[in-house]
């Protein structure tokens, strides 16, 4: 018995349930829906159908049969079961057993009770997933142009790929959607940055309608090895160097307020007369200079006039001059011997 | 007894060469179907395969059409040739407008890639001398039957995944040799 509602609700469309009569209310393991089986086929060279056996209230390890649909052959059941936890989860098929045009009927079966059972039918060739690309290799077309291309271990007119690559300057990728063939030409790089390319591949849309890609290849690298980004030159150049500059011109600014503080204006002589009338003459306070500025410009030493004068020629000995005491003192310090000149006898 | 020989040595082989072009295959496939296929018929593929609403709880029905046409190794073009014949046939009334136009496209665009000439015909083995037994009540329901089944949207549906499918299978292997 089919019920088409809940098959739709549990997205297991052309699965086959067997239902047994339970009174209303109960539940038993009849009742539930067997796991949803997914299969892949590798690079066409093996494939993996896997379910969730952890799915079941107890662990039982469940049978799967398969048969290709209007063919001859008969149903088989797998020949080589993968197991997780010691429980059936999977079943691996050999290349032999693929056939990728034929509709592959695929039934998981609850070995207790027979009538449990979930069918699913399958087209192989939309579940294709191929090994990653291999062999990258770059080629200088032109001076800044880049061909980039790889080999795939699966018939390259079947997959398209995708190609991704950056800079070393770049954050994110850029991606290129490539058809059928196994090449990629960058039209224009940069000489100073460095590059990174890889691809994956997918077997779409000529023989197949795979939404699944492979892994991504080994990436591949070009350009200049010292254009390298370090996180030092970037913080030298994006900080260090602004606030190195802002701080110059902050300190300058300060500098400038603080000779202006500190210096006394200039009189200008416009303002002459306020000497006069306003300062009475007290020319500090007039300018603007402090007392304590004033009194620091004040000299602090004295010098003691020394007069000097001819000796007489009658032999008179310099004691006195025509003008008093030899030596004048301006100041209570000690004042410099005065020398004579004594004539020659 | 001489005149018995003399027919056969002489009858036979004018025979087998009559009969030879309606055994063999007189389409020949575009040497650039794969682009077209890219760039035409899967866009139809696509949009058909959008419209979820339609067949969702189609069950597997048994058409005769798929019992005594598929496509095997070697006669791949033969059965999309007898596809997409057989979707021409097909009752629209039961689709949508957008349905039937994708499904035109698909049929008339397989014809052009086929590139079969006119004198492909499906012809029956010469029944010489044997009259056609005429058939009964029973068996004009059951051919009734099946034509109603032929025309419903399950059918037609499983009818374009074939061809299709069919369509891959021809061109995986039109470059891989």
């Amino acid at each position: 018995m089919k019920t088409p509602q809940v098959v739709g609700d549990l997205g297991l469309e052309g699965a086959d349930f067997s239902l047994t009569s339970m009174p209303p209310g109960s539940l038993s393991v009849s009742t539930l829906p067997l796991p949803e089986v997914q299969c892949f086929v590798f690079n066409a060279e093996y494939m993996n159908c896997t379910w969730n056996s952890s799915s079941e209230p107890q662990p039982t390890n469940l049978t799967l049969r398969y048969w290709y649909k209007n063919s001859a052959d008969k149903v088989q059941e797998c020949g080589h079961y993968l197991f997780s936890e010691k429980i059936t989860s999977g079943c691996w098929l050999q290349k032999e057993e693929i056939h990728l045009y034929q509709t592959f009927v695929v039934q998981l079966q609850y070995p207790r009770e027979p009538r449990r059972q979930a069918k699913q039918m399958l087209k192989l060739q939309d579940l294709v997933i191929p090994w990653a690309p291999e062999n990258l290799t770059l080629r200088d077309l032109s001076e800044s142009q880049l061909e980039l291309s790889w080999s795939n271990r699966y018939s390259s007119h079947c997959l398209e790929h995708l190609v991704q690559y950056r800079s070393d300057r770049d954050r994110s990728w850029t991606e290129q959607l490539v058809n059928s063939r196994s090449s990629f030409t960058l039209p224009s790089v940069d000489v100073q940055k460095r590059y990174t390319f890889r691809v994956q591949s997918r077997h779409n849309p000529y023989c197949g309608s795979c939404l699944h890609w492979s892994e991504w290849s080994h990436p591949i690298h070009w350009g200049s090895n010292a254009s390298k980004e370090n996180p030092s030159s970037f913080a030298l150049e994006a900080v260090l160097i602004p606030l190195g500059s802002m701080g110059f011109i902050i300190s300058l600014i300060l500098v400038y307020c603080w000779l202006e503080w500190t210096m006394p204006r200039i009189p200008t002589l416009k303002n002459l007369e306020d000497l006069v009338t306003e300062y009475q003459g007290n020319f500090s306070a007039w300018s603007g200079v402090s007392k304590g500025l004033t009194e620091s410009l004040q000299p602090d030493y004295s010098e003691r006039l020394c007069h000097v004068s001819e000796i007489p020629s009658k032999g008179g000995t310099l004691g006195e001059g025509p003008g008093g005491s030899p030596c004048t003192q301006h100041s209570p310090y000690w004042a410099p011997p005065c020398y004579t000149l004594k004539p020659e006898t | 007894m001489f005149h018995v020989s003399f027919r056969y040595i002489f009858g036979i082989p004018p025979l087998i060469l009559v009969l030879l072009p309606g055994a063999s295959s007189d389409c020949d496939i575009d040497g650039k179907s794969d682009k077209v296929f890219g760039n035409i018929l899967m866009v139809s593929f696509n949009a058909l395969d959008s419209m979820r609403d339609i067949c969702s709880n189609c069950q597997q029905n048994a058409s005769n059409f798929f019992k005594k046409n598929s496509c095997d190794d070697n006669k791949e073009v033969k059965f999309l040739y007898r596809a997409v014949r057989k979707l021409k046939q097909c009752n629209k009334t039961n689709n949508s407008e957008e349905f039937n136009d994708q499904a035109e496209r698909i049929s008339k665009t397989t014809l052009i890639l086929l590139n079969c000439t006119s004198k492909v015909k499906e012809r029956k083995p010469p029944t010489l001398h044997k009259v056609q037994p005429t058939k009964t009540l029973e068996e004009k329901k059951l051919l009734k039957e099946q034509k109603k089944q032929d025309d419903s949207p399950c059918f037609v549906k499983r009818l374009l995944d074939e061809i299709k499918t069919c369509w891959n299978k021809i061109l995986r292997g039109a470059k891989k040799h």
